[in-house]
């Protein structure tokens, strides 16, 4: 997991151009300036493109913070 | 402003980059300002951001106005306050396949009809209220055939119904200038469907497309509107061997140099050959810079097997010079500017010579042709949003302008030189006949011109009906043939005073004395009307400096600035002393239409 959520912070930085950055499991977009839904889509694909995977319908509408982003990428993630 | 900047066409790219992308790019000054409305069936957000990207870097900022989702033809159809307060230049009407009223299984010859009728009422109306350009997609085909290959064979199966609702469009533009085709059937297939659609992001957030393909269709839609505001590559200047044929012909020989179906190499090296004919037959000047011995390089070209001749190059610089040199010869001997011309060579070390003289040319490797073709494919720098008659001629212009030129030598005083062209200047109104070519001269000229404005069909239409305006369109001829139209000015008169609105002069005739014409003619207007007061404007743009001083020089009286606008108005008020001083740089003769 700690592997997981290293890579998605690195995903943030990437989408919000920010090099500072830190996500916790527990940040959800108030926490993040510009996580709006346009930013929501581009990091939702940014981290399907870093982990090759696809995420389902069904998981992207319950998202409501990172430990649910990571959660999703455990059950579809096996490993480089 | 540097042109050389090239984005990318790649999603995450952007994703990563598009603040600091912009902060790069908003700082370059001297952008035209235009006015976008946008009207979707999908979600327009990223696409957005990306086509202002793209935009910027052509040096056109955009305003955007994006209408509410899927409100299309009420937008366009119903009176829109919002709307006409923005008032916009262009509208893109941005539905797709996804944005269809018949879904995938519902092809059929009424829906055919009611899609029509919809599209055309939106696009009438946005003409009728808005008086902008207008962009619209045609449509990829349906992510589904259903029955296979029938889709097509059958009369209203979906794939025919596409084509069908494409021709429709098509047919339109035809007939309405101002109207311009995003081909998303082209780029969808370019792509692949399989890659275009993806349905979950449609299901999810109304992405009309792939999240992939944003930045390609933001891009399309980038070089339209570039085209439409005349920004595109004018000239190509092309090195010979290992680019425009295979070998080196001081070693091989014009039978020994590869082009042409007889080797793989000179395949490849033909359609090359063939791609540039093309362009320069639709008025893309060619030039060749090549280290050579004259008479070896020009065999090459001369050769049965080479498509390219002699007659499709405008300025042919084939020596012993180093290549910035002949570059910057053949700028000159043009009039063009750096940042309309593509170089290509083989030659790492040339090409690093040409970047560095001239940072805005955009240089590009010949060493595999196939790439080249391709890179200049995705590029787009010869997007065309319409031709004029006068643009097949254009390689002719130029090239009787180096004759001019050669002429110009033997004589040693200028004046003797002009006199020697037998030079007649034909001065006639604005008229349904030259307004295409009077639309395209303004909206192209960079260096003779005042004020930079650029202008619709609609607009000047309006000039045209507009009494109060005078129109001046002048075309050159002399002993070489005619010159077509080559400037034009727009005046208004009004409290005894004559203002030149716009003013703009093609680069093709400088030196010839036409502008000094052109007041003559004006002053000439202000006698015949008992007018005793010319203002001219002046606002500098990056690369109209060369006339900074023309009004001072010709003895008009600094003005009033305006700082808003930045525009410095010039006054003359001595008419009479202002045409004494013409006369004697004028040798032309004067007909009247």
């Amino acid at each position: 997991m700690d592997e997981i959520k290293t890579r998605v912070n690195k995903v943030f930085r990437k989408v919000f151009e920010d090099d500072s950055l830190n996500i916790e499991m527990e940040t959800c977009s108030d926490d993040i300036p510009g996580w709006n839904s346009l930013a929501h889509i581009n990091l939702l694909a940014m981290i399907e493109k870093e982990f090759d995977i696809r995420f389902d319908i069904d998981q992207i509408i319950t998202f409501e913070n990172v430990g649910d982003i990571c959660k999703a990428i455990e059950t579809l993630y096996s490993g480089d | 402003m540097d042109n050389d900047i090239t984005l990318m066409l790649d999603y995450e790219y952007y994703t990563e980059n598009k603040k600091r992308l912009k902060e790069g790019l908003i700082h370059s000054k001297d952008k035209l300002k235009k006015k976008i409305a946008v009207l979707c069936s999908g979600t327009f957000g990223e696409t957005k951001d990306i086509l202002e990207l793209f935009l910027l870097s052509y040096g056109i900022e955009p305003v955007f106005y994006v209408g509410d989702y899927n409100r299309c033809f009420e937008e366009a159809c119903f009176p829109n306050k919002e709307m006409e307060q923005f008032a916009p230049d262009i509208v893109i009407v941005h539905i797709n396949n996804r944005g269809l009223l018949s879904r995938f299984d519902e092809a059929s010859y009424e829906m055919l009809q009611k899609e029509e009728k919809r599209l055309e009422d939106i696009w009438n109306s946005l003409k009728n209220r808005y008086r902008c350009s207008i962009i619209q997609n045609n449509f990829e085909y349906y992510p589904y055939r259903v029955i296979g290959n029938g889709a097509r064979s059958s009369a209203y199966g979906n794939v025919r119904y596409i084509e069908r609702l494409n021709e429709y469009i098509d047919t339109y533009a035809d007939n309405h200038k101002g109207f311009y085709v995003n081909d998303l059937n082209y780029l969808s297939s370019l792509y692949g469907l399989l890659n275009w659609y993806d349905d979950r992001m449609w299901a999810l957030y109304k992405y009309p497309f792939s999240i992939d393909m944003i930045p390609v269709y933001a891009k399309s839609l980038a070089d339209i509107i570039k085209s439409i505001y005349g920004m595109n590559k004018k000239l190509v200047i092309s090195d010979l061997d290992n680019t425009l044929w295979g070998g080196i012909i001081s070693e091989d020989g014009a039978d020994g140099i590869r082009i042409g179906s007889d080797s793989p190499q000179g395949e490849m090296y033909e359609q090359i050959q063939r791609y540039l004919r093309y362009l320069s037959e639709r008025g893309i000047v060619l030039a060749i810079n090549s280290k050579n011995d004259y008479d070896e390089g020009i065999s090459g070209i001369r050769s049965d097997r080479s498509v390219l001749e002699e007659k499709n190059f405008s300025k042919i610089a084939i020596n012993w010079e180093k290549k910035d040199i002949n570059v910057n010869t053949i700028l000159n001997e043009l009039n063009l500017l750096q940042g309309g011309a593509l170089f290509i060579d083989d030659s790492a070390l040339e090409r690093d010579i040409v970047k560095n003289c001239f940072p805005s040319i955009k240089v590009f490797d010949s060493s595999s042709p196939a790439d080249l073709l391709r890179d200049l494919e995705t590029n787009d720098f010869f997007e065309y949003s319409g031709l004029t008659a006068d643009d097949g001629q254009r390689g002719k212009y130029y090239r009787d302008n180096i004759e001019r030129l050669n002429l110009e030598k033997e004589y040693a005083d200028y004046d003797e030189f002009l006199i020697s062209l037998d030079m007649e200047c034909i001065c006639e109104e604005l008229n349904e006949k030259n307004m295409d070519r009077v639309l395209q001269l303004l909206n192209k000229t960079n260096q003779f011109n005042f004020l930079t404005h650029r202008f619709t069909e609609d607009k000047i239409r309006d000039i045209y009906k507009d009494k109060t305006y005078s129109t001046f369109v002048l075309t050159l001829n002399d002993r070489y043939g005619t010159n077509g139209i080559v400037s034009v000015a727009i005046c208004n008169t009004r409290d005894d005073t004559f203002s030149i609105e716009d003013w703009v002069m093609s680069c093709r005739v400088f030196r010839r004395g036409l502008e000094y014409m052109m007041l003559l003619i004006m002053c000439e207007v202000c006698k015949v009307n008992g007018i005793g007061t010319i203002r001219g404007y002046y606002k500098e743009s990056d690369r109209n400096k060369k006339i900074r001083h023309f009004f001072r020089d010709n003895g008009f009286i600094e003005g009033s600035f305006d700082s808003e606008e930045m525009v410095q108005e010039w006054v003359c008020k001595d008419i009479h002393g202002l045409e004494k001083g013409l006369r004697s740089l004028v040798h032309m003769s004067l007909t009247k239409r």
